[in-house]
């Protein structure tokens, strides 16, 4: 022999009458002894301690072998396996737990190992007699179940995992089970667990490797362990990725989907094409504001869904606001719909607010249309109520004036954070309109339109009306974003006459309505909503 | 690990290393060491000078010392100097699945040979396309024997992951009590010991 090269569990190194032989051995053989133990849940987050021994002739001095090199945190399942794959039914019925093992498992009696395989631990030693304590060993060396006396005594060694088919508790795979003790995935077995009770008894290619790349170092090799030993791993990461098949919501699957916010546990049966994917991308849109992610449990084989809501966002739609209103000396109570504007309200009552007529709490003078933008007490204001002799023209002739709009719009515009959209004073885009888009004195604001998006409200026939008018792809496009399905004939001639101050040949008209709008008086409501949905990027 | 030769094996049968003599004087056996316990021995074997040589079976009789000649299932290998040590070869012993020499393919070698006891073991290694995969006891002469012939009688690198039962739970922890399962067994210890030590 040119060396040897020994592998056993680490109290060989203690044994006296293996050191002994060792000794006898290397002296009469002119050689040295080399003995090492190795933790391979150094660099793979799988347990399996082993002393090794390496036996050389005296002239080639080997020297001392280091463990297996060490990284920090020491790796857990989770870094390898995200999620248990998906097998074969055939093999997955190999390895399926019986009602008897589960139970003798989950039995503290047999020992208080940890039973359910965690992604953020190391993997258990997996022994020769994983996957059949209750069984004859599929390898013919032991023709009866570990007795229940021994099982006691010693305990049952073992740990499960949970099936991403079926959710029910298996053991490794041969396959799962060989990638955790870095053995290539090219390796077949006849049957899965006479695969575990092989893989239990082996030694693990990684450490051979190691031992043997110093062997070779050791002759003068140029050999770099720690290079073949990350070379070795990737491969057996690399040929067990290829031979498994990940959990994708198949026809028929049943997932256990948790919420975080009270941890309810709902059961989803997905069929057709649907992914796990689809159900975080609906779930991310029915949450709307904030982020929705699906975190997937490897380990327990469900899902939990985990909402983060935007601190910045108030959800308007369910709530309500109390407004006292004092008339007379009597106290009237309202109920009004979150975001509702101050002259809605007063609208809805029969009252008409009078432009710069409120006077709030700090005896600051507003104006009705500011109402959006601050959060006031109002003490006074003056107002008249609505009927056939009211002067609702004061306010203009539709409900929002054009400054209140500007305002909004700009504010708007700014907490969207977009870039290149330019905001037109609605003045100003009410006068254009007047004069069928195509004024001298406007004209050059559709330039802005060519390098981004020139937004503007114009009020039509005593209507607010958002337009967008922004150049992509060679294409003028002219979004016109309203709340009524009223006809816009103006349009044609607006994008005929946009073309031709740009000298654009195409021009695309779109035309959208997100928002109803239910009350005549709300169209520069609307308008503001469109603006908010409005996509500028 | 050898027998060291002593006068109550006479008649039996002894395997082991052996260092072969200058007999260039030609009268009487030639004489040798034993090389696991620094042994002289006699032997009446055809081997060459100076050399280490195998031996698999000698017939031991005891004349003012031990003395070794040829049985019926005699054989003697030479072992290749350590100038011819082949570093690119190597040999399993209790292979189990062979992990060992697929590491030790990884890095170039060639796994010549591969010998478990359990035959559904090596039915897995001949089903994986393991080369020089057989069935056999390391601690019984004639398998090891065969492991030796394995491939060729080269000067390798033995690979072993012996048995852990005598030193688990499992076993015991007997140690080496658990001699059928122990690489560090003697078969001279053996209950029902007989010519091939078994």
């Amino acid at each position: 022999m040119g060396a040897v090269i020994l592998e056993c569990v680490p109290l060989a190194l203690e044994a006296p009458y293996i050191q002994e032989a060792l000794q006898r051995f290397a002296w009469s053989m002119n050689m040295t002894v080399n003995q090492r133990v190795l933790h391979l849940n150094n660099c793979w987050p799988c347990s399996r301690t082993r002393w090794w021994s390496l036996i050389t002739f005296r002239p080639y001095q080997i020297g001392g072998i280091p463990d297996l090199p060490r990284t920090e945190p020491l790796p857990v399942v989770g870094d390898l396996l995200s999620e248990w794959p998906c097998w074969p039914e055939k093999i997955e019925a190999q390895v399926r737990l019986t009602a008897d093992e589960y139970r003798l498992y989950t039995d503290p009696h047999f020992g208080t190992d940890l039973r359910q395989l965690r992604s953020d631990r190391a993997c258990p030693c997996i022994l020769h007699s994983y996957g059949s304590i209750l069984e004859a060993c599929p390898c013919g060396c032991r023709s009866h179940p570990l007795s229940p006396h021994r099982l006691e005594r010693d305990g049952a060694r073992g740990f499960f995992v949970q099936s991403s088919q079926n959710l029910e508790m298996r053991y490794l795979t041969a396959h799962e089970a060989a990638m955790m003790l870095t053995v290539p995935s090219n390796i077949t077995y006849a049957t899965e667990k006479l695969g575990l009770a092989l893989l239990g008894q082996c030694a693990a290619p990684a450490q051979a490797l190691w031992i043997i790349a110093h062997l070779l170092r050791g002759l003068g090799c140029p050999v770099e362990p720690e290079f073949l030993l990350r070379q070795w791993l990737q491969g057996v990461l690399r040929s067990f990725s290829s031979t498994v098949r990940f959990p994708r919501a198949s026809p028929f699957a049943e997932l256990a989907i948790w919420e975080n916010d009270n941890m309810t546990k709902y059961n989803i049966r997905l069929g057709g094409e649907a992914t796990i994917q689809n159900l975080v991308d609906a779930e991310r849109r029915l949450a709307g504001h904030g982020a929705s992610t699906l975190h997937y449990a490897a380990i327990s084989g469900e899902y939990v869904v985990v909402h983060k809501i935007k601190k910045q966002h108030r959800d308007i739609t369910h709530q309500t606001i109390q407004v006292s209103v004092w008339n007379n000396g009597t106290a009237q109570v309202f109920k009004a719909v979150a975001g509702t504007l101050l002259f809605e309200f007063f609208l809805g009552l029969g009252i008409e607010i009078l432009p710069g007529s409120m006077i709030d709490d700090q005896g600051g003078i507003w104006h009705g249309d500011d109402r959006p933008l601050h959060d006031v007490n109002i003490m006074e204001f003056k107002y008249r109520a609505c009927g056939p002799d009211s002067l609702v023209g004061l306010l203009g002739p539709f409900g929002l004036s054009d400054t209140c709009l500007d305002q909004v719009a700009r504010k708007l515009l700014r907490g969207m954070g977009t870039i290149g959209v330019h905001w037109m004073p609605a003045a100003m885009a009410t006068q254009w309109s007047e004069h069928n888009f195509d004024c001298r004195q406007f004209d050059h604001w559709l330039l802005s339109a060519l390098h981004g998006h020139l937004i503007c409200c114009c009020a039509i026939d005593s209507h607010w009306i958002l337009v967008d008018i922004n150049f992509k792809d060679q294409i003028l496009h002219i979004q016109i974003m309203d709340g009524t399905t009223r006809a816009h004939h103006w349009v044609p001639d607006m994008a005929t006459n946009v073309k031709r101050i740009l000298a654009v040949r195409t021009c695309c008209i779109h035309r959208s309505m997100i928002y109803e709008q239910k009350y005549d008086f709300t169209c520069g409501t609307v308008a503001l909503l469109h603006l908010g949905t409005a996509n500028c990027s | 690990m050898d027998l060291p030769l002593a006068p109550r094996m006479d008649g039996t049968f002894w395997s082991g290393l052996l260092l072969a003599g200058n007999n260039s004087k030609g009268h009487g056996p030639a004489a040798g060491i034993a090389l696991a316990h620094g042994q002289r021995v006699h032997y009446h074997l055809n081997l060459e000078p100076n050399t280490k040589v195998m031996i698999y079976q000698a017939k031991l009789g005891w004349k003012d010392g031990p003395v070794l000649d040829y049985g019926d299932d005699t054989k003697h290998v030479q072992i290749p100097s350590d100038e011819d040590i082949q570093w690119n070869v190597v040999k399993e012993v209790c292979s189990g699945m062979g992990c060992m020499g697929l590491a030790a393919r990884f890095l170039g070698l060639h796994s010549a040979a591969a010998m478990d006891w359990n035959p559904k073991i090596v039915e897995h290694l001949r089903d994986n396309h393991h080369e020089g995969a057989l069935v056999g006891n390391v601690n019984l002469i004639e398998d090891r024997y065969r492991l030796h012939m394995m491939g060729g009688p080269t000067r390798c690198t033995l690979l072993c992951g012996f048995p852990c039962q005598p030193l688990s739970s499992q076993g015991d922890l007997r140690g080496d009590k658990v001699i059928e399962h122990s690489l560090f067994s003697t078969p001279s210890e053996w209950p029902g010991n007989s010519k091939w030590g078994q």
